[in-house]
């Protein structure tokens, strides 16, 4: 079963992203992590006990603790994880954080879009072109 | 021979001889004179012919009335005018006799070519000295200067760096915290327009413009919290900190405070107070349930440099080095420095985070430094270190009188 993992640390911000994915019609499913540790921690217990890995992380950015682009050094530095594909959904346009988040190893850079629809779009589109991806990978 | 007889020639005697009667005339003079002056016989000629012009009013206006009047004269500075018209210092003794020979004064002079050389010398080399103590002296002032107008660079540099750190602090706190706050309320405007139920997507419009708001206040408390005009006077850190013990007691609950004697410090008070009262405040706050809090602060002066941004000067200042560690619960190093103005996430309350950065504003203004040290578990050390004796010279930080 495809799933997808959504690393975001705002209520808010979680709520949204459960009502643009409805919008989009997204049929696989997805999980939240609270905190980057959290969901380091998800990972890499679904990577020892070769459980099924998400098809795409989506993950915040600014978050107490570790932080997004942590959570995306400790995944690249992973014998396993470091193939996931990992998408950055930051409310941070700024063009020193997108550089941070692509050296750090991230696929794909979103910012949060006000209008909800375009938020829905964007999702669609992020989740059918890496769960596509990762079928091809796994066949 | 007799002893005397050794001094009966007195062309031979190594001091020129020449007697002087009442018309001015010279009726004699030995083989020295007439070898000095370069021209013999000298009896009969003017007595002032044979002196430079100066010397010879010199004699005529004092010498001779003094001798004449007094009966001798000693260690007169004259020059002799040479036959080929060039002059010869001489040291002269002069005696007037007027019993038992024809009245005449007696002149013996002695050659001070070499002294008139040292003379000069020594007048040269005493210009010399005084030149040489008058560069000093502007030099000295220069230097003194120099080093004022560095340290005045230095405090400003340090002060445009701290406006510009708060300026960009205040603009992200603008742009991200706050621009985040309007696109989620935005957001959810668009649901509550769309969704058949509009109620769950108002509430959290309603609770986005309330943190909108609280950012805006955090914002303006940061920005306006330091009163710049606030006199500086002499705070007594210790009654500081049994105030901001009491405060952090009553809001946090009991805590033990092992703490030496702490010195005071020329400084804002209540910015100091505002300083302990967080950093105590913050300690009590974050304490371990499983122990009991204990909080102990140290204090050392210690030297420092005074310049804070030229890397390159050095300047020994005095500084009083308070370090307080805590057996609470630490935290992690966050993504953002901990001095930071931090966004209130939600259900958080936004006192640690402005007081932070309200902290490093106050040890900034009073040109000190503050550096935090903690693990998760392990407590927290928080290092302060502050100037003894104020910044001057710019009202900044100026001198002011005692109060406490």
């Amino acid at each position: 079963m495809t799933w997808m993992l959504f690393v975001e640390d705002d209520p808010d911000d979680a709520f949204l992203i459960g009502r643009a994915l409805e919008r989009a019609g997204v049929t696989a499913s997805f999980a939240f992590a609270g905190s980057a540790r959290e969901a380091l921690a998800r990972l890499e217990g679904a990577a020892a006990e070769s459980q099924r890995l998400p098809a795409v992380t989506f993950t915040d950015l600014n978050m107490p603790g570790m932080s997004g682009f942590d959570l995306l050094r400790r995944m690249r530095e992973h014998a396993v994880l470091r193939v996931l594909p990992v998408v950055v959904l930051s409310s941070s346009s700024s063009p020193r954080d997108l550089r941070e988040a692509c050296e750090a190893g991230a696929n794909a850079y979103m910012v949060k879009p006000v209008a909800l629809d375009e938020f829905a779009a964007m999702l669609g589109a992020a989740e059918r072109f890496w769960t596509r991806c990762n079928r091809t990978v796994q066949r | 021979m007799h002893p005397h007889c050794l001094l009966r020639s007195p062309d031979e005697l190594p001091c020129g001889l020449l007697a002087v009667d009442e018309e001015d005339r010279i009726v004699a003079a030995n083989r020295t004179v007439e070898a000095l002056v370069g021209a013999a016989p000298l009896a009969g000629r003017r007595f002032y012919e044979c002196l430079s012009a100066a010397s010879r009013i010199f004699c005529q206006t004092h010498v001779m009335p003094l001798v004449r009047l007094e009966g001798a004269a000693e260690e007169l500075h004259l020059a002799l005018r040479r036959h080929d018209g060039s002059d010869v210092p001489v040291l002269a003794n002069a005696v007037h006799r007027g019993a038992g020979t024809p009245p005449h004064t007696l002149f013996a002079l002695l050659p001070a070519v070499r002294r008139r050389r040292f003379e000069q010398e020594l007048v040269e080399a005493r210009r010399a000295a005084e030149e040489a103590l008058r560069s000093n002296a502007a030099l000295t002032a220069a230097r003194d200067r120099l080093e004022a107008h560095a340290t005045e660079l230095d405090r400003n540099l340090a002060r445009l760096a701290q406006r510009n750190q708060e300026l960009a602090t205040i603009t992200r706190m603008l742009f991200h915290d706050l621009g985040e706050q309007i696109r989620k309320i935005g957001s959810f405007a668009e649901l509550a327009r769309t969704d058949g139920d509009a109620a769950p997507a108002v509430a959290r419009i309603g609770a986005g413009a309330a943190r909108a708001q609280a950012l805006i206040d955090t914002l303006r408390r940061y920005a306006t919290f330091a009163d710049e005009h606030e006199p500086v006077t002499l705070v007594c850190l210790d009654e500081l900190v049994a105030d901001a013990r009491e405060a952090a007691t009553q809001r946090r609950g009991a805590f033990a405070l092992e703490a030496g004697a702490l010195p005071a410090v020329q400084g804002r008070r209540s910015q100091l107070a505002l300083l302990f009262e967080q950093l105590l405040d913050n300690a009590a706050k974050y304490r371990d349930p499983a122990q009991p809090l204990v909080v102990r602060l140290d204090a050392a002066t210690v030297g420092g440099n005074a310049f804070r941004m030229m890397v390159d000067r050095y300047r020994r200042g005095d500084f009083v080095r308070i370090t307080m560690t805590d057996n609470g619960l630490g935290f992690e190093r966050a993504a953002r420095p901990a001095f930071e103005l931090l966004a209130r996430k939600p259900g958080e309350s936004t006192i640690a985070h402005v007081g932070l950065a309200m902290c490093k504003r106050v040890v900034d203004n009073h040109g000190g430094s503050i550096a935090i040290d903690s693990a998760p578990g392990a407590g927290t050390t928080v290092t302060l270190m502050l100037p003894l004796q104020p910044e001057s010279g710019d009202g900044r930080l100026a001198e002011g009188s005692a109060t406490r």
